[in-house]
């Protein structure tokens, strides 16, 4: 793959194609991907045998979502535990040699399996992979600090497209749990990144971990121009509190699914992720429909990989909570911009709305207290939510919160202390747990 | 002259004195390509180049040779990302690496990472893609055994060779016996150490051997004593292949025995045994 000049912005002719060309190929792109499913894939020919999908190419995107079935995580992993194995028939291998398994994150309590060939890890996955880091600003020959929890598909990818932008990475010991904060901050002092990947409480973790040192983290952070975080959408109050603090020239957010094998980067405009799309579709839901919602509408994303010589799916629904951004892009690129907003079942879902993660995530963080601490919400009412806050604070802080929420998000919501908010291994917070 | 022996201690402190993440072993020409951490929990650093990458892919790859892993084997690996037992095992798990040892021997690698937690991960990948051989880190190996027991698990079915990896100690017969007995299964042990990018795995016969191309190995009988080729001490290993990093009379903390005779599976390296 050819990589451009460091001070081009785009990294290649695909991300700016004209949006009637690339609708064009999309469409091809899917009816490719839905035939070769039909005629190849075991798990598809059944679920499309159940549909009664007729085998006529689609022409229209609206066809697209009212003729082909869409799957969801409980149908992949229900395949895997039927079959008693991770291959389901979702493999589009092609007599291809396979290279590596990956584990999807296992967000139902059951991670199901995808498999890689090299020739996609040469092919369309190293270009998605080298677009996505060539956007948040990593560069030939950068020092790239960065961990590889091999188990998830995006650290194999992050592999192959450092090695092919040439970066110098450097590895610390451990994985991203709170106890190895400490090691990566470490790591920065000796080794003095340009670029750090991670995951945001991990680096969340770092910036405290500076004030538990009562190290300045702008000398911590000094040699470091920009931090890419994947695992959950950043707020724009916290991304300016962590340039503030560090003094990095930007901070950029991740984002897609495992479970879906897409994803994306956020470009300086920090409008949402570009998503390839001539290598993946992504269509946006209405939850409880099932419609297809016109940009700038919320719901759930599904995604149709264009991708061969790799496990492939189809209109997967991830269960997150998303919404195409509508209108140009400043950067200059014409693929699609899509917000994510955190997982459905974080969410509250009533009559006219969606009030997902992110927009509590949003109002809390222009308290600084409330600053990045776990949280839930809660149904509380037909147009009431309660946002249970894991940490406690004195209750004029409450109040103030309260506040936030409401002004911003423009709903009744209370905040509340939850005693028993149960935190996973990521220190994320655990629904129902 | 040669080198004084020097373990992982002795670097860390050099490490942390000299504000010198790669303990004074890093050498000044080569450019390196990926810099990793020796250790859990140590300052120390090797810098590594292309070469010194393909390198060791290739030294791991000889011991998983020597575990029996075969081509068309997926192999579980239970520990971290980041330890050398996983980065080396795929083209796509550490940057600037072609060949991985399960591309090597055209195997297909699954990386659990190493977190406790993540134990009954393990068992799930073992009972739903059957990997030939199963490589676990011997600090997991109490998380693990309990998982096995609580989930009435019956591994044996599912793969047909255990392979712990103490890293940078040693783990004797009686444990592995033991390990055996409770999971009905051949275990074998893949000794690493990290700070020296070292491997030595168990063959068929029971001895450690590690690849005479990759290492010399030797032992020291007591502390400060001149290493020797063989006999009872401590295990010294000089890495023969790292270009970027020089490791000279690297000393594991390891107690070992080396013997003077050859293997009974016919290697032509020395074997040698761990000592409880
Ligand atoms: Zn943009």
């Amino acid at each position: 793959m050819r990589i451009p000049p460091s001070a081009q912005e785009i990294f290649d002719a695909g991300e700016v194609l004209p949006p009637a060309e690339m609708a064009r190929r999309q469409l091809r792109g899917l009816n490719r991907a839905v035939r070769f499913a039909a005629a190849n894939l075991p798990f598809y020919q059944r679920v499309f045998a159940e549909a009664g999908l007729a085998p006529e190419p689609v022409r229209s995107f609206d066809e697209y979502a009212r003729r082909v079935p869409s799957i969801r995580k409980a149908d992949v992993a229900g395949a895997v535990r039927a079959a008693g194995t991770g291959q389901i028939g979702i493999e589009a291998l092609g007599g291809r040699r396979l290279s590596n398994v990956v584990m999807t994150s296992g967000t139902l309590g059951f991670n199901t399996f995808a498999f890689l060939t090299p020739s996609d890890l040469r092919g369309g996955s190293l270009l998605n992979s080298l677009r996505e880091l060539w956007i948040v600003g990593v560069r030939p020959g950068m020092k790239v600090l960065t961990l590889s929890p091999a188990w998830h598909a995006l650290a194999l990818l992050d592999t192959r497209g450092l090695t092919a932008l040439g970066a110098e990475a450097v590895i610390p010991w451990g994985t991203f749990a709170p106890r190895f904060v400490p090691n990566f901050l470490d790591a920065v002092v000796a080794h003095r990144p340009e670029h750090i990947l991670l995951t945001a409480p991990v680096l969340r973790g770092m910036i405290e971990e500076c004030d538990r040192r009562e190290a300045d983290a702008r000398d911590v952070f000094a040699s470091v121009r920009y931090i890419a975080c994947a695992g959950e959408s950043l707020s724009a109050p916290y991304r300016r509190h962590v340039i503030e603090r560090t003094g990095i020239d930007d901070l950029f957010e991740r984002g897609g699914s495992s479970d879906g094998m897409f994803g994306g980067g956020e470009c300086f405009a920090h409008r949402g992720h570009h998503i390839s799309a001539d290598l993946h579709y992504v269509e946006v839901i209405d939850p409880v429909s099932g419609e297809l919602l016109a940009p700038g509408r919320r719901g759930v994303p599904l995604v149709t990989n264009l991708l061969r010589g790799r496990s492939v799916y189809i209109r997967f629904n991830t269960e997150d909570v998303a919404a195409i951004v509508p209108g140009e892009c400043p950067c200059g690129r014409t693929d699609p911009v899509i917000e994510l907003y955190g997982r459905l079942s974080d969410s509250v879902v009533l009559e006219d709305r969606i009030v997902a993660p992110a927009d509590i995530r949003e109002a809390l963080d222009t308290i600084p207290d409330f600053m990045g601490q776990p949280f839930q919400i809660e149904h509380a009412g037909p147009a009431r939510i309660r946002i249970a806050m894991g940490v406690t604070r004195p209750w004029a802080m409450l109040s103030r919160a309260t506040d936030a929420v409401r002004s911003a998000l423009r709903i009744d919501a209370t905040v509340t202390i939850s005693e028993n908010l149960a935190v996973g291994w990521k220190g994320q917070v655990m629904r129902g747990g | 002259m040669p080198a004084t022996p020097a373990g992982l201690h002795q670097l860390a402190t050099h490490a942390e004195r000299e504000h010198d993440p790669f303990a004074g072993r890093r050498s000044a020409a080569a450019e390196p390509a990926v810099v990793i951490q020796a250790a859990d929990g140590a300052p120390v650093y090797l810098a590594l180049t292309r070469e010194d990458i393909a390198a060791t892919a290739r030294a791991l790859s000889s011991a998983w040779k020597t575990l029996g892993v075969a081509g068309g084997d997926t192999v579980l690996i239970y520990d971290y990302g980041a330890s050398p037992l996983t980065l080396f095992a795929s083209w796509c798990y550490v940057p600037h690496l072609e060949k991985g040892a399960a591309d090597l021997l055209g195997a297909v690698p699954i990386c659990n990472d190493g977190l406790p937690e993540f134990a009954s991960r393990a068992l799930h990948v073992l009972r739903y893609l059957r990997p030939g051989v199963t490589i676990v880190d011997a600090a997991h190996m109490p998380v693990f055994l309990r998982r096995v027991a609580e989930e009435r698990a019956r591994i044996g079915e599912w793969t047909r060779l255990l392979a712990v990896s103490p890293d940078d100690e040693a783990a004797g017969p009686r444990e592995i016996a033991a390990w055996e007995r409770e999971l009905d299964l051949p275990v074998r042990l893949l000794l690493r150490s990290g700070p020296a990018l070292f491997f030595a795995a168990q063959c068929e016969a029971g001895a450690l051997h590690a690849d005479p191309r990759h290492y010399r190995v030797e032992v020291a009988p007591v502390e400060g004593s001149e290493p020797v080729a063989v006999g009872e001490g401590s295990l010294c290993i000089t890495n023969r292949f790292l270009r970027g990093t020089s490791v000279e009379r690297y000393l594991a903390n390891v107690e070992v025995a080396i013997e003077r005779g050859l293997c009974s599976c016919g290697r032509s390296s020395r074997p040698f045994r761990c000592l409880a």
